[in-house]
């Protein structure tokens, strides 16, 4: 489960964030047709899936820093007619 | 797309990867990750020991003793200018305390977890190391000879270029070793 430490703050606002309504408007046209969403709350995350089989999360896996290495390493591990994985990936920036 | 958790910048991202992992009703998974990925994946692994099979670790970012604040300059260099333009409620202030608590605040070998850690986690690792100013070398070397379930790259990986097939190879076979039996 998600920790509930990070819920309460989002409820209380005890936090330093100073988070104005705009700041949660709705995804882009651009970010919906990129990708899925999962909102809680305050947070919004932008995950994409590929494949099917045992979930395997790449976090940081297409930094744009990265792509070089990124692409061979992140995408080519998981073959997906081969190797029976769901990968799901979160962009750079989840949080923040 | 959340609020700046300026007390618990690393648990708030591993909030996230948790609450994801949730949304889509998946209990045990299995984790990669490039450079701040490395961070993200031992906080996950701490805060959810039971969860996740197994963990790839690319170039991962840790602390530099002798470059002290490289990771907090280059987030306030490239990072935070970005944001605050991207973000109007987040000011360079914010994302100044922000980047302190992540990178100053116990700065030390991988950033989110401590060596007892990385000496007690069960988990099997895959650790491709790197030498570059923001994935040192020696943070990386120790945390595998620390973890007693960690297996490593050969170094280096990326040069010359047809050394990153190998690299493949080694997460392909790491990661089918290291997950359930497909049924």
């Amino acid at each position: 489960m998600v920790d509930p430490i990070r819920r309460k703050i989002l409820v209380t606002g005890a936090t330093a964030m100073a988070a104005a309504p705009q700041v949660f408007s709705q995804p882009t046209r651009q970010e919906e047709a990129t990708g899925s969403f999962y909102r809680e709350e305050d947070v919004r995350i932008r995950y994409e899936e590929t494949g099917s089989g045992f979930p395997l999360l790449l976090t940081e896996s297409i930094a744009a820093s990265h792509q070089t290495y990124a692409m061979p390493m992140a995408v080519s591990p998981w073959d997906r007619s081969r190797s029976n994985v769901r990968g799901i990936h979160t962009p750079m920036t989840i949080s923040v | 797309m959340g609020p700046l958790e300026i007390e618990r910048p690393w648990d708030s991202y591993t909030d996230d990867h948790l609450g994801l992992m949730d949304h889509l009703g998946i209990e045990k998974f299995m984790v990669l990750g490039f450079c701040i990925g490395g961070p993200f994946i031992w906080n996950l692994l701490r805060r959810a020991p039971d969860r996740i099979f197994s963990a790839v670790l690319a170039q991962p970012v840790g602390f530099r003793p002798e470059m002290p604040t490289v990771m907090y300059d280059s987030g306030m260099t490239d990072w935070a200018p970005e944001l605050v333009t991207r973000r109007s409620e987040i000011t360079m202030e914010m994302a100044d305390a922000f980047l302190t608590k992540m990178f100053k605040t116990n700065a030390d070998l991988v950033f989110t977890v401590t060596r007892d850690f990385v000496r007690t986690c069960q988990t099997p690792i895959l650790i491709l190391l790197d030498d570059s100013r923001a994935h040192p070398y020696k943070p990386a070397i120790e945390s595998v000879l620390l973890a007693p379930k960690a297996e490593v790259s050969m170094f280096p990986w990326k040069q010359p270029p047809d050394r990153i097939p190998l690299a493949v190879r080694q997460i392909r076979s790491f990661l089918r070793a290291h997950r359930p039996a497909v049924g």
